[in-house]
């Protein structure tokens, strides 16, 4: 413990020394954590450095000693001695015991971090391409989160915000102080969710569950990013996870709620045009304009375009196929029907025949996509 | 009676270019094998930059994801099998025959194959990128399941890797051959100079770790078209397997390209301090055991893939083990360079370069071998920073350091030592300013491989972005600097090197004849 | 591959063997552990289902085994011509096959030739009969034995 503490000052003091560097842009180390692991960790990442700082000086300084006063040109002269069994023995067994000294600390903060017994709460998390899925298993809410920075921002049309690309629509909130469990999963392909200042990363594989968890000690926000290659829009799934009080967590887990309660839809209803058309926007925003481009001109041959695409603008039932079950042709077109409701569905069809430069008037209802997923 | 055409002194051989393609030739097919590595060094860096021209700001400019994906998988991929392997490959070919007093590779004819087949893999490599879809956009660990939703450019990169691989096992035999069976008489195996040894312990892991690779991508390949399972979660398939047989090749893949360029600094190093190599026996032992080490370690490479937590600790313990030979590798150097009488030409410069910037990624080795501390680093730019310490100061300088050392002996010309050094200082200033910032974005966090990137790591992008422009264009210099060898370079003398003491310039004259020993010398 | 031994005056010979360095016991260690450890790592990925490394660690294991077999075989390579008052005699040995040319010594010619693979070709021609040497040398070596030859045919028999 004396070592931890020491350890901090040592880091906290480092910090202090160089205010100028401290400042968010030229962060020269991991940034402070929110939980007792992460602190742990960095602790850990100090004293490595420290040690091998000590190291580095040690050795070069005999290198650079000998640069300067070995030379030829101040006419030093060659001796030819080249084996000492001592020696050998000596720097062999050295860095043994110091490795010994770093494995030890390391084997307890990683029996920490991979102890994931007795958690308060678990939450799923799906990767997809490109977003993430949230499930809370104890308390039945389930949404997604995708990146909120508009394309406008990216193309560099518009100002960039303070929180670009690490902003999203829907933020993963949890209550501080609460062991929380992550199960990690995919839908596609390999992603990997992490949140530094939780001392976080888990890779989310297709078919496989994982888990990892964090007990966050302070409010606040805490962003982080997809880290592991899962394509074109690798770099534009972030992770936002808000931690909140106790009080302030129920609160939001009521409104989630009823939220959701809203949102469902009566099956008997004939929705319009129009009114399919702007929740499709939405939908088509969220899901389907990273490939297909805010001007449905997609990106041929791999990401096809909407406007007067032969699918887009042919028979409906072709269409909500696609969505619904993606392509078998072109293994980028991902299947949406287990992802979306069949609101959400039938208004990006109607949206996408009747906008981005369509005009077929005709408007897909949620009752035919129910039909199409049996 | 016939006329009989007779050469007494060096006949002339074929010239045009057919002599290339048919040569058996160690030398010939050595240069061929550095020219074809510098040019893939060339289009790897040119990838490079295109990557760190959209890393200079944040936001989209230059490229769309997709391509920036494929521009970070071709740049690995050919740095990696195009430009350090070969080149390496390439010294082989010309040092080792010299070096143990053989006349040539045991098996020329297959020397000559190994090399030709380099040139169709890197054309599909390139080709790739043109080829509807693109190249494949999958990193160049060219993990599963991403794989499965690439284009055709992904099969012309696997079918690149099997035509490398075959390249890679075919040469491995030849050198393994040559330097069991093809010593000077009184050669023992403890008298070969260490970059022999090197490759002898290299060729090993090369033939040991290929076949793993070719099985890995046939997999890949036939997961893609011909409806297997082996990394498809949905058919009963896991795409972690692919990660432990990828890696299982690709940690030795890392000494593959580690072990020769220690190999070339413990040549150059002794030659210019003039004094003996220190702790031979030891250096030859360390660099057996990091070799039967990285087949132990594979998995630290997949710490976060959510392995049982006493397989964690287990390759935890043995990535630190390595610390321990590597540690010893570089003590050996520092006590080599200690009391002798040091000279600091051109690949001297580089070799000290390599000493110091190699152990750097070392160190950074060892923090990202804890677990705990990986979990936070792993698949950031620190890793980045770490592995391009480890190949471009490490690999990438020892093969300058070799080059510069031995371009006398191949050409019979001295390189302008001026530009030489003004080469070394650009390359060790650029190469600093472009990746030590790297690591400092990767502890704030910042992924690798994307194409955009929050405004806390601009700045240190941007100058990161520069210095690799800066690089880029450093090793324009060192083109110039060969081409002025070869056309114009003053004429070398016999020994141009004072404290260089290996055959190749003992017993061989200056610049080495087209073959090297007619009668074997006799090592005392 | 390039040991030359001459014996000079009337009965000319001159050998030329390999020089092998590595002992049948090293061979067997390098090639036969290089096998076993592929092997065993197609094994072993075969058992977690893995199984296309196999054939390709199968492939190398006979690539491996093609270069010690050649190795082996041509341990015992040689060459020796001998040129006594009315013959040249060349006999040679290449891996299995054991030839034995006997010229005629005055009518014999020694010939270079250089083919188009940059190889340097010598051999003697008696009546249009052409018998090749110098196999195991390198080119320089084989031209400048040619030289010697040429030499010793154009004395006088006697001296």
């Amino acid at each position: 413990m004396r070592l931890k503490a020491f350890l901090r000052l040592l880091g906290s003091g480092a910090a202090l020394l160089l205010p100028a560097v401290a400042v968010a842009e030229w962060r020269l180390n991991l940034k402070p954590a929110a939980t007792a692991i992460g602190r742990d960790i960095y602790d850990l990442h100090t004293l490595v450095m420290i040690i091998i700082t000590v190291i580095f000086i040690g050795v070069f300084g005999f290198m650079f000693y000998a640069i300067v006063k070995h030379r030829k040109s101040v006419g030093h002269k060659a001796e030819q001695f080249h084996e000492s069994t001592t020696v050998e023995i000596i720097w062999t067994v050295i860095p043994v015991f110091i490795l010994i000294g770093m494995a030890w600390p390391a084997t307890k903060a990683l029996l920490t971090l991979r102890d994931t017994s007795a958690p308060d709460m678990t939450i799923k998390v799906t990767g997809y391409q490109w977003k993430w899925g949230y499930e809370y298993l104890d308390d039945g809410i389930q949404f997604y989160s995708t990146l909120a920075t508009p394309r406008e921002q990216i193309q560099g049309d518009d100002e960039k915000g303070e929180n670009y690309l690490l902003e999203v629509d829907n933020p993963l909130v949890v209550p501080v102080g609460k062991k929380v469990r992550i199960l990690t999963t995919a839908n596609d392909v390999l992603h990997a969710w992490f949140v530094q200042e939780l001392a976080v990363k888990q890779d989310a594989i297709p078919g496989f569950i994982r888990d990892t968890w964090f007990r966050a000690e302070r409010t606040g926000t805490f962003r982080g990013q997809c880290a592991e290659l899962c394509g074109k829009e690798h770099g534009f799934m972030p992770i936002v996870v808000k931690v909140v009080s106790e009080d302030d967590y129920r609160g939001w887990v009521e409104t989630k709620k009823a939220g959701t309660a809203v949102k469902a839809f009566d099956p008997g209803k004939t929705y319009s045009v129009a009114e399919l058309r702007s929740t499709g926007e939405g939908v088509y925003n969220t899901h389907c304009v990273a490939c297909h481009q805010t001007d449905g001109g997609g990106m041929p041959p791999t990401f096809p375009a909407i406007t007067g695409g032969k699918i887009a603008t042919g028979p409906t039932t072709g269409h909500i196929d696609i969505v619904v079950n993606g392509s078998k042709k072109n293994p980028m077109m991902a299947a949406w029907g287990p992802q979306l409701t069949d609101v959400e569905i039938a208004a990006v069809i109607t949206y996408q025949r009747n906008a981005l430069g369509n005009a077929l008037g005709d408007a897909v209802q949620p009752g035919a996509i129910a039909a199409a997923r049996k | 009676m016939e006329a009989v055409h007779e050469h007494d002194h060096g006949h002339d051989h074929p010239s045009g270019i057919m002599r290339w393609v048919t040569t058996t030739n160690h030398k010939d097919i050595g240069t061929m094998y550095l020219w074809f590595s510098f040019t893939m060094f060339l289009v790897g860096g040119v990838m490079a930059l295109v990557i760190r021209a959209e890393l200079f700001q944040p936001g989209l400019q230059v490229v769309e994801p997709e391509f920036f994906n494929q521009m970070t998988t071709l740049h690995g991929l050919i740095m990696v099998f195009g430009a350090i392997m070969p080149a390496f490959v390439g010294f082989a070919n010309w040092q080792i025959p010299m070096m143990i007093g053989a006349p040539d590779m045991a098996f020329p004819r297959m020397n000559n194959w190994s090399f030709w087949l380099l040139p169709p893999a890197a054309m599909l490599l390139v080709i790739s990128m043109f080829v509807p879809g693109g190249s494949a956009g999958v990193g160049w660990t060219l993990y599963a399941p991403l794989t499965v939703q690439q284009g055709m450019g992904m099969d012309l990169v696997i079918f690149a890797v099997h035509i490398l691989g075959m390249s890679s096992i075919m040469g491995s035999i030849n050198i393994i051959t040559t330097i069991l069976n093809m010593r000077a008489p009184g050669m023992t195996m403890m008298k070969m100079p260490l970059f022999v040894w090197t490759w002898l312990i290299t060729a090993y892991l090369l033939i040991a770790a290929m076949p793993v690779l070719a099985g890995a991508v046939t997999m890949t390949l036939t997961d893609r078209h011909f409806g297997t399972n082996f990394f498809n979660a949905a058919g009963g398939g896991d795409p972690v397997l692919f990660q432990h047989i990828f890696w299982f090749f690709g940690h030795p893949e890392v000494y593959i390209i580690a072990i020769p360029a220690f190999g070339v600094v413990s040549q150059v190093l002794p030659a210019f301090s003039r004094k003996p190599l220190f702790g031979y026996a030891s250096m030859v032992y360390a660099t057996a055991s990091i070799a039967i080490l990285s087949f132990l370690v594979w998995a630290h490479h997949m710490y976060t893939v959510g392995m049982p937590v006493e397989a964690q600790l287990y390759y935890m313990f043995a990535t630190m083990l390595i610390a321990v030979p590597t540690g010893v590798k570089v003590f050996n150097w520092v006590a080599t360079m200690w009391k002798g009488s040091l000279t600091f030409e051109t690949p001297m410069l580089f070799a000290i370069g390599f000493l110091f910037l190699f152990t750097l990624g070392g160190f950074t080795g060892l923090v990202l071998s804890l677990t705990p501390v990986d979990v936070q680093l792993h698949d950031t730019y620190y890793v980045v920073a770490h592995f391009h310490y480890v190949m471009v100061a490490g690999a990438l300088f020892s093969a300058f350091a070799g080059v510069y050392f031995w371009l006398p002996k191949w050409i019979g010309k001295m390189y302008d030592e001026k530009l030489g050094k003004l080469h070394f200082w650009l390359s060790i200033i650029f190469f600093n300013v472009t990746f030590f910032v790297q690591h400092f974005s990767g502890l704030a966090g910042m992924p690798r491989r994307i194409p955009d990137y929050a405004l806390q790591f601009a700045d240190f992008n941007m100058i990161s972005s520069i210095g690799a422009f800066g690089f880029g264009l450093s090793q324009l210099l060192f083109l110039y600097i060969l081409v002025k060898a070869i056309r114009s370079g003053e004429k070398a003398p016999e020994k141009p090197w004072e404290g260089a003491d290996t055959l190749e310039w003992t017993h061989l004259p200056t610049p080495a004849p087209y073959h090297s020993f007619e009668t074997p010398p006799t090592v005392k | 591959m390039w040991t030359v031994a001459a014996g000079e005056g009337a009965q000319f010979a001159i050998v030329s063997r390999r020089n092998n360095s590595s002992s049948q016991h090293a061979r067997l260690l390098v090639f036969g552990s290089l096998g076993l450890f592929t092997l065993s790592v197609g094994i072993g990925f075969a058992l977690i289902g893995a199984w296309p490394v196999m054939p390709f660690a199968g492939i190398e294991c006979v690539a491996l085994f093609l270069a010690y077999r050649w190795l082996q075989s041509h341990d015992d390579d040689f060459e020796l011509i001998t040129i006594d008052a009315d013959h040249v005699v060349v006999q040679a040995r290449d891996g299995s096959k054991v030839e034995r040319h006997q010229l005629n010594r005055h009518w014999a010619q020694v010939v270079t030739e250089e083919s188009p693979g940059g190889r340097v070709r010598v051999f003697l021609r008696v009546h249009g009969r052409e018998v090749d040497f110098g196999r195991l040398l390198v080119d320089d070596a084989r031209l400048s034995l040619a030289k010697r030859l040429r030499e010793q045919l154009s004395r006088p028999v006697d001296s």
